[in-house]
């Protein structure tokens, strides 16, 4: 029973906070109890309506916790695999070391020089650790740190070379950290996605260093080092369920941004996508199109599951039903 | 089997149903009597209770009656909701048990 028109605004106002179900199932209900309380007043007391407010600010929050997967729930597996893959950026200062080591050796190595990013890399190796072992918070600070050492460098003259994939592992480290940072703390560690698995993201980050040192001349060893470890994720993230494949759009957002901005500067002429903002790491357009990445996937999950919340409807009906 | 210690609310409101049904008002009634007036609750936090044991299956709908125009739904406890009163009960119980026992002996010490 829904709650009357001859009730006053403000309680239906009220009411109107509520989800629609709970207040076809409670509503009447409440508004009575509020009334007998009151003692015969057509208003219920002021204490009595902040109680309503403070009950339909639980009952969302109690529904958004429990029962249907959120973005939050992801961030556990984004948490173990982003540090991870954020070690393959050390493939260019050994690529850089190698070179030295080719052509002077190993004793009069410019350290500083040739292998200018390689503390950040390691800053991240340590970081994939913790995550794997589950010390969030540990895991948590040092990502912080590397990301702002990463912030700090690139606007210094530490590193002075922007390559087109700069910005992208730049967002690859934000997204770590705020993973580490806001993931539900009881699912942490390499237990969602599997040690399996975990170890075969690392191989495929051993496998892009290698291609980096020993392939660097061919780019196309290079792009199938990439290619297997973005595989390895794939599989890690578990994308069948809803919650990898949140999972996956999260790491969509700076590997779009890396295969856009490496486009963009390689293959295509795309300039008329760059947007003239002051964005320091990468153009806007680049960035506004890998966040879309994540906003086409919640669209089409949002579609998936309001098609499965619909039973009753004959499976010829349902539209990407699975 | 969950260890965590029951809301006082939740706890009330599964007193309250123990003596049998009752609608919405007749729970906020009976929890300021058993309470002794310390635990008010209100219609937001009664509903957002109730909502939350039916779904637990702790709580059920007994019946529903029009009182002048209004409606008012009984709810009764279940026998999950009865095993889970009890076993906060027991849990309460021992630890108002060892309170006891230390203040007596406390008492004792002082004396």
């Amino acid at each position: 029973m829904s709650p009357a028109h001859t009730d006053p605004p403000l309680v239906r106002l009220l009411l109107a906070c509520y989800p629609a179900d709970y207040r076809t199932r409670y509503g009447a209900e409440m508004i009575a109890v509020s009334r007998e309380r009151a003692a015969g007043r057509r208003w219920p007391g002021p204490a009595d309506m902040v109680d309503l407010l403070l009950g339909a600010i639980r009952v969302r929050f109690a529904r958004r916790g429990g029962g249907t997967v959120g973005w939050r729930d992801a961030l556990p597996i984004v948490a173990v695999l982003a540090p991870a893959i954020l070690i393959a950026g050390l493939a260019d200062d050994l690529h850089d070391v190698a070179w030295f080591v080719y052509y002077g050796g190993f004793a009069g190595l410019p350290w500083r020089e040739a292998a200018v990013g390689a503390p950040v890399w390691l800053a991240w190796a340590a970081v994939a650790g913790c995550a794997a072992l589950g010390w969030r918070r540990v895991g948590a600070v040092l990502a912080w740190l590397a990301t702002t050492v990463m912030v700090i460098a690139l606007n210094t003259v530490a590193f002075p070379v922007m390559l087109p994939t700069t910005g992208a592992w730049l967002l690859l480290a934000v997204l770590a950290s705020v993973a580490l940072t806001w993931m539900p703390s009881a699912r942490r560690g390499i237990g969602g996605i599997g040690r399996r698995r975990w170890l075969t993201v690392l191989g495929g980050v051993v496998l892009v260093q290698f291609a980096r040192v020993l392939g660097h001349r061919f780019a196309i060893v290079d792009l199938f080092a990439w290619a297997l470890l973005a595989v390895a994720v794939w599989r890690a993230c578990r994308p069948a369920t809803a919650t990898g494949a949140r999972a996956v759009a999260l790491l969509a957002v700076p590997a779009t941004a890396a295969a856009l901005g490496t486009v963009e500067s390689n293959l295509l002429p795309l300039d008329f996508l760059v947007v003239e903002v002051p964005w320091p790491f990468m153009d806007a357009a680049v960035l506004v199109l890998s966040l879309l990445v994540p906003a086409v996937v919640a669209l089409v999950l949002r579609h998936r599951e309001r098609a499965r919340a619909r039973p009753d409807q004959p499976a010829g009906h349902r539209r990407g039903g699975s | 089997m969950s260890i965590r210690a029951m809301q006082e609310p939740t706890f009330l409101i599964l007193t309250a149903l123990a003596a049998g049904p009752q609608h919405g008002y007749g729970i906020l009634t009976d929890i300021d009597e058993i309470s002794g007036g310390a635990q008010r609750l209100r219609a937001g936090t009664l509903y957002a209770a109730l909502d939350r044991l039916t779904q637990q299956g702790w709580v059920e709908p007994d019946r529903e009656v029009v009182v002048e125009g209004r409606l008012r739904r009984y709810y009764r406890l279940t026998a999950t909701g009865l095993d889970a009163l009890e076993r906060e009960t027991t849990r309460l119980r021992a630890n108002l048990t060892a309170a006891t026992s230390r203040l007596r002996a406390r008492a004792e010490g002082v004396a």
